[in-house]
């Protein structure tokens, strides 16, 4: 085929063009890519603090005083509590998180579910688990990353520290307010799970999401980050 | 989240509600879960944690225990452990101590969290009749228990009444004071009063959350090297391509 010179010109500038357009674009992508999502932040030693116990988790009075109960079981509850009613929306203004919540159980062999790691999932609450603002220990989980596509819901988590707040709107229309009293990160196979999902006297929450150095054999992350938070209050959505 | 993403979460969100919805499995089902922390009694130094699973008529105990006395005759101290039932539900103060000698024995602590509902033996007779088997025991310093056994009766109706009480038994002589260490268990006279004394106490009550088993596996793994690795196919496309047009241009300039 025989193309004028004309022509060859013009396809040559445009080549050029294209070469460079693309060479930009695929730096800039690349450069993006390895640098633009640095492995999720962890909780440092100084900023963790023990599990809140029995008694030291006091975040506000109760607005009216409740009964003792007889029997020590039923331990006096601290702070203010809501009745159930499911969660839907969760908003982190400290870490920028703002997301839906799905619902997830127990997988077969008694671990929880958590949400697909091939979408940019939501959160989600433990069924298992209280509603956000009823007494004991409402659990919310979410992914640091994802498989292929980066930063993941709780990516952030890490970063908390303890009185950032956390807002969890639920399905009767209040929006429950609870302040961080620790974040903590454990192995898993040293999980303590009396600590995260044991009962508690006052209405609590657990964020837990992955942390640790990634695995690349295993493809799995060896530890959770867990943050412990108590409800302070509730408004209106 | 981009728009694009939230699209694709969608379906995934919807078909997660529908499937992934499961409730306290105890709630819908009427089975049960209690769960209580084991404290140190008459200064063992121990600690636990125990939980109660009940199904039916099975109930599954998960237990877990440190820091108790080690060797009795240079083997394993063995800990036997019950369900106390039918009484207040709690552990006792040191106000049990009705006969002063610094030790709450077993018959002392009664008032407080009962007789023996169920044994938690190691195999076999869960029944007050094995309460005493030393053989049935927990072993040691530090141990896991772990069984699914047939929850009799009077021990499902005290855990549903609040008043069921896990008690370990077993602690170091050395801790107490002579007249202790001389004295005769309240339950089996040929052992010393320290092998059957409580040395963990903790009273079961319903779990406010149904636990599960171990961590949670919430991470892909892609931002583990820092790495966007779908960003990074596209850069590497780009490359690729860039490439391509520097050929196809090198081509029409040989032609020309």
């Amino acid at each position: 085929m025989i193309i004028p010179a004309e022509k060859r010109r013009r396809g040559s500038r445009l080549a050029t063009a294209a070469a460079v357009l693309l060479f930009t674009i695929g730096c800039t992508a690349t450069g993006f890519a390895l640098w633009g999502n640095p492995p999720p932040s962890r909780p440092p030693a100084s900023a963790a603090v023990s599990a809140p116990s029995q008694e030291s988790v006091s975040a506000a009075p109760s607005p009216e005083p409740i009964s003792v109960p007889p029997t020590p079981r039923v331990d006096r509850i601290v702070g203010p509590t809501l009745t159930a009613s499911e969660p839907t929306q969760i908003n982190v203004p400290a870490i920028e998180v703002d997301s839906v919540l799905m619902q997830l159980g127990q997988n077969p062999d008694g671990t929880v579910q958590t949400p697909s790691l091939d979408e940019a999932s939501p959160a989600g609450w433990y069924t298992g688990s209280p509603t956000p603002g009823a007494i004991g220990p409402s659990v919310i989980l979410g992914h640091v990353d994802s498989r292929v596509q980066g930063r993941a819901v709780f990516y952030r988590l890490g970063e908390m520290r303890p009185g950032d707040e956390i807002l969890v709107t639920r399905a009767d229309a209040t929006v429950a307010v609870f302040v961080v009293d620790g974040v903590e990160e454990y192995p898993k196979d040293d999980f303590p799970q009396f600590a995260v999902y044991g009962n508690t006297d006052h209405a609590g929450l657990r964020l837990i999401t992955c942390g640790g150095e990634f695995n690349e054999t295993t493809r799995t992350y060896p530890n959770n980050v867990v943050v412990y938070a108590s409800l302070v209050s509730s408004h209106a959505a | 989240m981009n728009k694009k993403t939230a699209l694709w979460c969608v379906p995934a969100f919807a078909l997660g509600v529908v499937v992934l919805t499961g409730g306290p499995a105890f709630a819908a089902t009427g089975d049960a879960s209690y769960q209580g922390t084991l404290d140190a009694i008459n200064g063992s130094n121990g600690s636990g944690t125990v939980s109660v699973e009940v199904s039916g008529d099975q109930a599954t105990v998960t237990q877990t225990v440190t820091g108790l006395a080690e060797t009795f005759d240079g083997k394993p101290y063995p800990h036997v452990q019950h369900i106390h039932i039918g009484a207040k539900g709690e552990c006792p103060t040191t106000a049990a101590d009705t006969n002063g000698d610094g030790v709450i024995s077993t018959t002392e602590g009664q008032p407080s969290y009962g007789e023996i509902g169920t044994t938690l033996s190691t195999s076999g007779d869960t029944s007050p009749a094995a309460g005493t088997d030393l053989t049935l025991a927990g072993m040691g310093a530090n141990y896991d228990y772990n069984r699914t056994f047939t929850l009799d009766a009077a021990t499902a109706a005290s855990l549903e009444a609040g008043t069921a009480v896990v008690v370990v038994h077993g602690l170091d002589p050395a801790t107490l004071t002579k007249a202790a260490q001389d004295a005769k268990s309240d339950l089996v006279p040929s052992l010393p009063l320290a092998a059957t004394s409580p040395a963990l106490c903790g009273a079961l009550s319903e779990s406010q959350a149904n636990m599960p088993d171990g961590g949670v596996g919430t991470g892909g793994g892609s931002t583990s090297s820092g790495a966007d690795m779908g960003l990074l196919a596209l850069g590497a496309g780009a490359l690729t391509a860039a490439g391509g047009a520097v050929v196809i241009r090198r081509r029409l300039i040989a032609r020309g």
